[in-house]
């Protein structure tokens, strides 16, 4: 029982790549990864659940006398469980949400296994257990599922933040970006910028090739655009096929070339969606410069409207916008 | 950059911008002293204007300039007649010559002559901006079917090349952009363009009817817009 409990967690945890839901014949590998954050939450549930369950396992050990098993007693049993093995594979993505809760958490497991192993060893030998062992293990436990629905909390609020397909921040939370960007704006006498960006004829990529293509196309134009960002540039995925970017700058001159290298970069980099198959894209940008104490609404509104222009008037393109 | 390295188009060119953003990246208009020739309805001269200390601005079609001298609200500006091919004013006066979509305007045979004569009001050290409509993009094609500007332009680019190649001018940059233009109708489009005083379209009907359809191919349910390729050639007296 224990074991297969166990080897579910495991099967759980590992056979996350499992790829049974990709259905389509296109190009392995180019598929997008999309579980990747469901099943860190499914991993952090089932830590969670495990750790709740060491309780059990504690006190059958106290009631019947039996042992709960030679990787509890092992003085690495911190290392040997399936939590801590599972945890250490997986500590850069804790470190990067918060490093020192990820120290704190290998503390706190260590401090839970070392009370574990000392409550089961005093009642295996016939010894009355050590109540402060048993407060260290209740606080420790405590602790430790706190951690992780912290991390769970963490990780799901990000997640909505940020879009899955193309690994951008979404439009929340993009009024506070721009106000920041008009504080450095004022506060080192540069330029902003706020552009639209708009992948040309993408209706066209989805009806021809089918969705998974069309997100491939995506997905492809967004890391072209991300790798040539500069910076402090901020580019967010508003939805779609459209993208908003916050550009400073310290002339006009600074700010064509930069998006000039965005605009060239997708049109030189075509997307690769089967063995024999590339599409060459290109993107429409309307930029407006943001004047002082300018709503973003109204800034977006003026570079929505050179996009449409540059839409009109050919495409592959950036517009400024202009009175 | 090189007499060599000049391009009459650059069919890479992706930028949509309004001119006056290019001068203002080009030049140091604060404070400057300027001549404009060819300054048509003096649109750009009111832009340039708000910088210059003076702005000498010329033009050639008699019916405009009667109508930029009645213009009282530019005290720094004064319009005066003259072609670029004999500029009434003394040897290195000014600090910029600008010339707007102006050059292919002047007569073929008198292009080398403009040249030597902006050489000479420059002062030294002082640039001429040259901006030109390159012969491509869709405003292009409507406007060749009645006005077919492509051997104007290219003797026109001819004759910068050679105030360059003969060390007159030294070329300082070059510049490609496109101008965004809007006409909300046909009737605007007609107002705009074929019915400019400087040159007279004498459009048969069947042309008429041509440049009509081509132009409403272009429009949407709030205009025609279209992008004009310019490319700006800076050129620097030594």
């Amino acid at each position: 029982m224990e074991r297969s409990f166990a080897i579910e967690i495991k099967s759980e945890w590992q056979g996350s790549n499992s790829d049974s839901d990709m259905k389509q014949p296109i190009e392995p590998g180019l598929i997008t990864e999309l579980q990747p954050m469901d099943n860190f939450i499914r991993e952090l549930d089932a830590a969670v659940e495990t750790h709740m369950d060491w309780t059990r396992r504690v006190m059958r050990c106290a009631v019947l006398h039996t042992s709960p098993g030679n990787d509890v007693l092992d003085p690495m049993a911190h290392t040997l469980c399936h939590f801590g093995r599972w945890f250490k594979s997986r500590a850069p993505d804790f470190e990067n949400l918060n490093a020192r809760k990820t120290q704190r958490v290998i503390v706190v497991h260590r401090a839970m296994h070392d009370s574990i192993r000392s409550i089961c060893a005093n009642v295996l030998a016939g010894r009355p257990g050590e109540s402060a062992d048993l407060d260290a293990f209740e606080q420790t436990q405590t602790e430790l599922i706190k951690l992780l629905a912290e991390f769970k909390t963490q990780v799901l609020s990000t997640a909505a933040r940020q879009d899955q397909l193309t690994g951008l921040p979404m439009r929340f939370g993009i009024e506070q970006e721009y106000l920041k960007f008009q504080k450095l704006r004022a506060r080192h006498n540069l330029l902003l910028y706020v552009a639209m960006i708009d992948i040309d004829h993408f209706k066209k990529v989805n009806d021809t090739y089918g969705h998974p293509v069309g997100d491939i196309a995506l997905r492809h134009v967004a890391d072209t655009l991300k790798r040539n960002l500069r910076d402090n540039d901020t580019l967010v995925r508003l939805g779609g096929e459209e993208f908003l970017l916050l550009m400073l700058a310290d002339s006009p001159e600074e700010s064509t070339a930069a998006s000039a290298r965005l605009i060239n970069a997708v049109r030189s980099a075509p997307v690769k969606i089967s063995q024999d198959t590339q599409l060459t894209l290109t993107v429409t940008m309307g930029i407006a410069r943001a004047t002082d104490d300018e709503q973003l609404g109204a800034v977006i509104a003026r570079a929505d409207r050179s996009l449409y222009e540059g839409k009109r008037a050919g495409r592959d393109r950036y517009i400024y916008a202009h009175g | 950059m090189k007499m060599n390295d000049m391009l009459i188009a650059d069919p890479e060119t992706r930028l949509v911008v309004n001119e006056g953003e290019i001068l203002d990246q080009l030049l140091q208009l604060q404070d400057a002293t300027v001549l404009e020739l060819g300054c048509g309805k003096a649109e750009k001269t009111r832009i340039v204007a708000k910088q210059a200390a003076s702005v000498l601005a010329l033009e050639v079609d008699e019916i405009q300039l009667a109508k930029n001298l009645a213009v009282t609200d530019l005290p720094n500006v004064r319009f005066a007649h003259g072609g670029a091919e004999e500029i009434p004013a003394p040897d290195a006066n000014f600090d910029i010559v600008l010339m707007f979509k102006s050059l292919h305007h002047v007569p073929t045979g008198l292009m080398d002559r403009a040249f030597a004569e902006i050489r000479r009001v420059l002062k030294p050290g002082g640039v001429a901006y040259i901006s030109e409509p390159v012969y491509a993009g869709e405003f292009n094609e409507v406007l060749k079917l009645f006005h077919d500007e492509q051997a104007v332009r290219e003797a026109a680019f001819a004759a910068e090349k050679r105030a360059v190649a003969s060390g007159q001018l030294a070329l300082a940059g070059q510049k490609f952009f496109m101008q965004p233009m809007h006409f909300s109708d046909f009737a605007q489009f007609e107002e705009q363009v074929l019915k400019v005083t400087h040159t007279e379209h004498k459009l048969s009907d069947e042309t008429y009817q041509k440049v009509h359809s081509r132009f409403n191919g272009y429009m949407a349910a709030d205009g025609a817009t279209f992008h004009m390729p310019i490319r700006v050639d800076l050129l620097k007296k030594q």
